[in-house]
């Protein structure tokens, strides 16, 4: 388990202040004190608690939907032993004492928040609670360990109570505690970690009062819009600037590297202004194709055959395949930036503090101390927010025209300008015995490295927290396939292509294909073997905490109803286990009614049980919508799908019915945002060869014919 | 100048005509609640009730509005306590939340016309798009909300009819 560093929590600081107990770190690893009127230890503190017992949290992580504003908030709660009625919370500023512990940097991902802060944040209101109940002690005459405390009050053996509000002042004069004067709960006391605790953004949210990026607002603020070379890498040639800036409330059209964007009072005048610019480029991937692409791979799996297997009953060799995909937030990239001479102000809905400032400080004259990043609500991540590619347009527009930018993208900008989930193409050739099981796994995969441009961009920071050996080996262009529930040893070969297409991190990265691929390869080899799909699954497992989770599904869904055709897949990821049955009917012309899915997931200790059933939902529902219709596609260097009407998300009317069941196990939180994705592909799949015998072994299945209709 | 009566209020924009109804609201008349997703009328996330009627606005023309109730997020409620909004709270339906101004108002102009909705009414109107996948808890709030509108409706339904 990582913890924050001594130098990052033991010298916590109390700050003697008039009106609050704050307890931060110093950037400079010195103990913090100071009146309250000095703003310095704002933008390094965790916690503070005011006279009148209202408790404010920052939270490290982005709040994208998964919930990280309350869960994060528990874990501080429950150490603390405030009310939680009397808790607000902020989003951390651009300070690396707030790094997750799994980065070393501040990056919302890899479903790494609860897992990465679960021991700092407890830690953190540990402290408090410790301070409180020392001045109390104090106050009282009393030992410390013959006090407890319970809705924010520090109680005495006699009944005798005092708020934590009024022991602010004592408490800031004294030392904060020594590690081993900090202990955290045992999970058996715990009060709300483990209950479904109303989330605090939803008022908020239903009552169009979240703030979003795109919501940013303040006197002098304009508005840019952007359009990027339509062919990948081209670069813009002519412009009409007359055309747009007779456009009302255009004022600026400013030439950016493969784009040019247009700066006007409103976003639609922008929008009016880009189109009478009508910009043309030149140059770039004119001959990208997707089927050039897919030849590509297809060359490298054949330039690499798999190996001859001896001594095997019987050898089989399959090939599947997964394209590109968006990742289509709806919230479209945006970034407001007000630059001046000394200071960078930058308002984004951002999945990365560090990245948003790193980059600012690389494209102006500041440093950090002069640059604020103000993280707002995230309209959706999956990944694509913890790039900054946006972010440096609105810089470097707010540059040119010196003034202060909103930038926002159209959808079709969106769409067509994402660093993709990368294509995939894989090969295995499994040996099994006489019994059908596999006891030769030889596997290659063909897809494009995302870490070749991420080592280039953020080389210092990403090897810092990646093992060396990691980094010769793509680590999540490989996961999910060098490990596998089913045999301990795939022999596995990574073939990296070189595409010219920029490819990123889209909700569980790798999983996201190499949970369609060896689930759909154990389903075969079940098949063959003549043996039901989950009792083949549970025989060859060697994990206890997968078989068990494999098994209550089956048993929730019922499995082997004859009603429906039912599909089953399980995979691992971010520490967590999870099974998706699905069950479906489809008609003689393949539409799909799709009639329920079931999960079941092991992720560890859970802090909200609520969030944690409503990521399984979501991650579900994204795999599927991909599975059913995602895929981008390339001509003449252009991306195909632009919008919703083409690059199509499921609606309510498709969506099965879904049920949850959390089967926690283990000692350790695990990840909850990605994993219920990877199943659903296979699921689907495999219950689609349930139901017809037909076996899709290339995504989305629309390109076998198969649609969703009206779910059953 | 076009004349505009949001959320009761009467307004006016000095605006081009075609400009998108979405637009106008948040950026003249500076109510952000209602979001951008697509431009084109395929995803809700633009959704206002003019008149009563759930409609995308990215694709409204304000000329169009002139005249007509307009009704955001905003003005759904004094203190977010509408029928719809508590559903969507008691069922924590948000995740990302943006799409959820759109959904909440899509269902309320669903349940103005149809007070007690199948799961297949529900199907056939709640066509925004969610990328968070909040859909199964859409469809269970939009049963919720029925019932606690009918309930909260009641006592005025009574009262009408001895008046």
């Amino acid at each position: 388990m990582t913890t924050l560093s001594r130098r990052q929590f033991l010298q916590t600081g109390a700050a003697v202040s008039g009106s609050a107990l704050l307890i931060g770190c110093s950037s400079k690893g010195q103990v913090v004190v100071q009146p309250s009127q000095d703003t310095e230890i704002e933008d390094q503190l965790w916690l503070s608690i005011s006279l009148d017992n209202r408790v404010q949290i920052t939270i490290p992580s982005a709040e994208m939907g998964q919930g990280v504003d309350t869960s994060c908030a528990m874990l501080v709660a429950e150490e603390l032993g405030c009310r939680w009625e009397d808790i607000t919370v902020k989003t951390a500023p651009w300070n690396k004492e707030f790094d997750n512990p799994q980065f070393r940097m501040q990056m919302t991902g890899g479903s790494t928040t609860i897992s990465g802060y679960w021991e700092p944040m407890r830690i953190v209101g540990a402290t408090a609670r410790a301070m409180f109940v020392q001045a109390a002690a104090q106050q009282w005459q009393l030992d410390a360990s013959t006090l407890t405390v319970s809705d924010g009050q520090v109680i005495a053996p006699d009944g005798a109570s005092l708020s934590f509000g009024s022991l602010v002042a004592v408490a800031s004069t004294l030392d904060a505690p020594d590690e081993d004067n900090v202990t955290l709960k045992p999970m058996s006391e715990h009060q709300l970690i483990g209950k479904s605790v109303p989330r605090v953004d939803t008022p908020a949210k239903t009552r169009g009062e979240a703030g979003f990026g795109i919501d940013v607002n303040f006197e002098g603020l304009k508005v840019a819009t952007i359009m990027h070379a339509p062919v990948l890498n081209a670069t813009p040639t002519n412009v009409n600037r007359e055309a747009a800036l007779a456009v009302r409330g255009v004022e600026d059209v400013v030439l950016l590297e493969n784009a040019v964007a247009v700066v006007a009072d409103t976003y639609w005048h922008a929008k009016k202004g880009i189109e009478a610019a009508a910009p043309t480029f030149s140059g770039g991937e004119s001959g990208l194709n997707t089927e050039g692409v897919r030849q590509i791979l297809k060359k490298q799996l054949d330039d690499e055959p798999l190996p001859e297997v001896e001594g095997a009953s019987k050898v089989l060799d399959f090939e599947y395949e997964v394209p590109f995909l968006a990742h289509s937030t709806l919230e479209p990239m945006n970034c407001t930036v007000k630059l001046t001479e000394d200071r960078c102000d930058i308002w984004v809905p951002s999945q990365s503090q560090s990245l948003t400032g790193q980059i600012a400080e690389k494209l102006t004259d500041l440093k950090q101390e002069q640059i604020h990043v103000h993280l707002t609500y995230l309209g959706g991540g999956f990944g694509r927010r913890g790039e900054i590619d946006f972010v440096a347009e609105a810089l470097e527009i707010a540059k040119a025209t010196g003034k202060p930018i909103k930038l926002i993208w159209s959808r079709e900008e969106d769409t067509s300008n994402d660093f993709y989930r990368p294509i995939a193409m894989t090969r295995y050739r499994i040996g099994v015995d006489d019994q059908g099981n596999p006891i030769a796994w030889h596997n290659h995969l063909a897809s494009p490295s995302i870490f070749e441009r991420i080592f280039k961009l953020f080389a210092p920071g990403f090897i810092s927290w990646l093992p060396f050996t990691r980094i010769i080996d793509d680590p999540v262009a490989v996961e999910g396939m060098k490990e596998t529930p089913y045999v301990l040893e795939p022999e596995f070969e990574y073939l990296q292509s070189k595409l010219p297409v920029p490819v990123g991190f889209w909700r569980s990265v790798g999983n996201s294909y190499s949970g369609f691929f060896t689930e759909s390869l154990i389903d075969e080899l079940a098949h063959d073997a003549g043996k039901d799909a989950v009792e083949y699954r549970l025989q060859n497992m060697h994990d206890e905490r997968a078989r068990a989770v494999l098994k209550r599904a089956a048993d929730a869904a019922n499995w082997g109803r004859k009603d429906v055709s039912q599909g089953v897949a399980f995979h691992k990821s971010f520490g967590s286990y999870v099974a998706e049955i699905i069950d479906l009917t489809i008609s003689e012309d393949k539409e799909i009614s799709l009639h329920k899915v079931t999960i079941v997931v092991d992720s560890g200790i859970v802090v909200n049980p609520d969030t944690v059933k409503a990521q399984m939902e979501g991650g579900m529902i994204f795999g599927l919508v991909a599975a059913a219709e995602g895929e981008i596609n390339f001509e003449q260097g252009e991306v195909v799908e632009q919008n919703f009407d083409t690059y199509k998300m499921l609606r309510m009317h498709q969506t099965p019915d879904i049920e949850v069941i959390l089967a926690p196990s283990g000692d350790a939180p695990g990840g909850v945002g990605e994993p219920g994705t990877p199943p659903i592909a296979a699921a689907l799949t495999n219950a689609i060869f349930a139901a017809t015998g037909e076996r899709l072994r290339r995504l989305p299945i629309r390109k076998a014919g198969y649609r969703i209709g009206n779910h059953g | 100048m076009i004349t505009l009566k949001v959320n009761g209020e009467q307004l006016t924009v000095d605006v081009e005509p075609d400009t998108p109804l979405l637009w106008v609201v948040r950026e003249q008349i500076g109510l952000t609640g209602t979001k951008f997703g697509c431009g084109i009328a395929q995803c809700g996330a633009c959704t206002m009730l003019i008149n009563g009627q759930a409609t995308r606005t990215c694709v409204f023309p304000v000329s169009a509005a002139e005249g007509l109730d307009i009704t955001t997020i905003e003005g759904l409620s004094e203190d977010g306590t509408h029928p719809v909004q508590k559903a969507w709270i008691d069922l924590e339906v948000p995740q990302c939340g943006y799409c959820q101004s759109g959904q909440i108002l899509t269902a309320v102009s669903l349940l103005s016309q149809n007070p007690d909705p199948s799961d297949r009414d529900i199907d056939l109107q709640m066509n925004n798009i969610c990328r968070c996948g909040t859909y199964p808890r859409i469809r269970a709030a939009v049963h919720e909300a029925a019932k606690l509108w009918t309930n909260a409706a009641a006592p005025k339904a009574t009262e009408g009819e001895s008046a």
